[in-house]
């Protein structure tokens, strides 16, 4: 074995550029690979922190008939017992803020054009326990109330032609059916890493909605904020705890925690990366034929090689097993290849992000985040690409492995 | 001295498209160990194919070829190989030196093939064999940095590092200049002598033919004719 192994190593490099030409197919196809599972990685990861952080926190609350109507974000169904509701979520230890928001359909115009948005209305300085969206307003999260105040979306605000400080007109149905409309001053704009927020979020406090939409105190939904975990899983199961917990306390209402729909989020997210996976598995299928041919080609150049080893009393299956650990040897290094190029865009990709607005300025790409982009280690992923690169070496030199075995010895010998 | 191979009524056809190509016509030969054999013939006359076949490289469509007393012809594949490893060993016209490995590991090939012998006796063997074919300080160069009568020196080291019963050679000063065909025939020949070990070799060369002991000569694909020395 230490022999054939030798004779497999030198040949590996006896022909150099043969070899460099498969070894630099295989890196490119298994760190691109590499590279494009961080980056998945850091959408699902981003995905995740855009639905505890600015959309929908840890657990949401409504009402089980708002949740059935929830697109619609009718102002029909509040919490009957904001109080009781608290008070309850806030025994759970893990349970570290808690917030109200009710929110709404409307119409933001400039005066000359109008776009549909979804509002919110909420406390900012309780909204800023649960959420961060202030972390990411560039003016300020509401301020004094001298005049209605109004937080947009960057997005929203690009497309209406307005800046911060100058007004714009809300238009919305109050809790009574009656349509309202008054000017709001833009206090300020919220660049976000959630895509829906930048391009249609409309943020009013309770202090001018209670009037404008005549809510009465009305509010729809509890937005709670848990500990941080290590753990996407313990996250996660902590939400589901606390989520059953309310369920059961109150039957009427309906409480979703960010582990029912983080995991339908993920579930999403892994639809749509099975095109992305094609796109690889055929890369590596190119740099499979690669290899297949560079064996091939090793088998041709070395058939009197074949017939001497033959003569010498080589087996047939331990010529095979040469030719296989060749392509074996190509793979190994064609995967170690790709793993270095792959750490290294994971690298980039982990440190320096890729600037996903940048890149694709205002088009919607259908990605949950938005900004710059950050990837996410991915080790288990780096190995498990190493071995389907070997494999994919092994399997792809069987062919020409079985070939030089089953060469006659004599035509082997006679070849020139 | 008994036979350690003897060849009966062998034939061998090849077929070539629609035409059948009769290479050996019934040959008969009988070998002795320690022979030191030319078999000579023009093109084509079936010599390759007769070495082929002794070498158990290739198979007879008749006959029977037997190896101290047991026939080659009823051998599988692996055994045929294992035959191979044991007792036969091969001297190219073109040498055919395995190019990633040096002098020495290419003498060592057949002996590490074998499995049989630990690494120190491997290279004790094949430093021995080197040294009696006088290339002694050029074990670690590659074929590609010796000259065509260095390589066929490398070769028949190769072929004697087992100490095989019988050394085929096909052609082996064919791609030589005079001079150091004769050194090569003057190995051989030692080696031959020392080692008993038989020679079988296939030529065209004059000189090989003046110190073999026997000459067969072939035509047809049958022995023309048998001379002793």
């Amino acid at each position: 074995m230490g022999t054939l192994f030798k004779i497999a190593w030198r040949n590996v490099w006896r022909h150099g550029k043969r070899t460099a030409l498969t070894v630099i197919t295989m890196a490119f196809g298994l760190g691109f690979f590499i590279a494009t599972d961080s980056m998945l990685k850091g959408m699902d990861r981003g995905g995740l922190e855009n639905i505890v952080k600015l959309t929908d926190s840890s657990v949401r609350i409504s009402t089980k008939a708002y949740e059935d109507e929830r697109r619609s974000s009718p102002l029909d169904y509040g919490l009957a017992d904001v109080k009781s509701l608290e008070t309850a979520i806030r025994s759970d230890q893990r349970a570290l803020a808690v917030s109200v928001r009710t929110r709404f359909l409307g119409q933001l115009s400039n005066g000359r054009d109008a776009i549909p948005v979804m509002a919110a209305a909420l406390d900012p300085a309780r909204d800023a326990e649960v959420f961060e969206l202030p972390k990411h307003v560039s003016g300020s999260w509401f301020g004094k109330p001298e005049s209605r105040q109004i937080v947009l979306g960057s997005g929203l605000a690009k497309d209406l032609g307005v800046k911060t400080g100058d007004w714009v007109v809300l238009a919305a149905r109050t809790r009574y059916e009656a349509q309202n409309a008054d000017d709001f001053l833009i206090v300020g704009l919220v660049d976000s890493s959630e895509p829906s927020i930048n391009r249609s979020g409309v943020f009013v406090s309770f202090a001018d909605a209670e009037d404008f939409l005549e809510l009465e105190g009305l509010r729809t939904e509890m937005v709670v904020r848990m500990a941080e975990r290590v753990n996407l899983k313990d996250a996660m199961a902590d939400s589901d705890q606390l989520a059953a917990s309310v369920g059961r306390q109150f039957p009427d209402l309906d409480a979703k925690s960010f582990g029912e729909v983080g995991r339908q989020f993920l579930e999403l997210a892994k639809m749509k990366s099975k095109g992305t996976g094609l796109i690889i598995l055929t890369i590596l299928l190119i740099a499979g034929v690669g290899i297949a041919n560079t064996v091939l080609m090793s088998v041709y150049s070395r058939v009197r090689e074949i017939g001497v080893l033959r003569a010498f009393g080589l087996r047939p299956k331990e010529i095979s097993r040469l030719f296989l650990i060749e392509g074996g040897l190509i793979g190994l290094i064609g995967s170690i290849a790709g793993v270095l190029f792959g750490l290294v865009l994971d690298a980039y990709l982990v440190f320096v992000g890729f600037p996903m607005d940048k890149m694709f300025g205002e088009m919607d790409m259908g990605i949950p985040v938005w900004g710059t982009l950050y990837g996410e280690w991915n080790i288990p992923t780096m190995a498990a690409a190493a071995i389907f690169g070997v494999l994919v070496a092994l399997f792809a030199s069987r062919s020409p492995a079985k070939k030089a075995a089953k060469l006659e010895v004599t035509n082997a010998l006679r070849f020139v | 001295m008994g036979a350690i191979l003897e060849l009966e009524k062998v034939v061998k056809t090849y077929k070539k498209g629609t035409n059948e190509v009769h290479a050996l016509a019934g040959v008969d030969l009988s070998i002795e160990r320690g022979e030191f054999l030319a078999v000579v013939g023009p093109s084509g006359s079936g010599k390759t194919t007769l070495l082929n076949i002794v070498g158990c490289l290739d198979s007879p469509t008749s006959g029977e070829v037997r190896y101290d007393g047991k026939v080659l012809g009823d051998m599988k594949e692996d055994e045929r190989s294992e035959y191979r490893k044991r007792h036969i060993s091969f001297i190219f016209q073109s040498y055919n030196l395995i190019p990633v490995l040096t002098v020495r590991e290419n003498v060592e090939l057949p002996l590490v093939i074998e499995r049989k012998f630990k690494k120190e006796e491997i290279r004790s063997k094949a430093d021995e064999v080197i040294a009696a074919v006088g290339l002694k300080g050029m074990e670690e160069r590659f074929p590609r940095e010796l000259s065509g009568g260095q390589e066929q020196r490398v070769a028949i080291a190769r072929a004697l590092v087992k100490n095989p019963l019988i050394v085929l050679a096909d052609e082996p000063t064919a791609n030589l200049d005079s001079h150091t065909a004769e050194e090569i025939v003057d190995i051989m020949r030692e080696i031959n002598r020392t080692r008993n070990a038989t020679f079988i070799f296939s030529t065209h060369d004059a000189l090989v033919q003046k110190h073999a002991r026997r000459v067969v000569t072939i035509r047809d694909g049958a022995v023309h004719s048998d001379e002793r020395k």
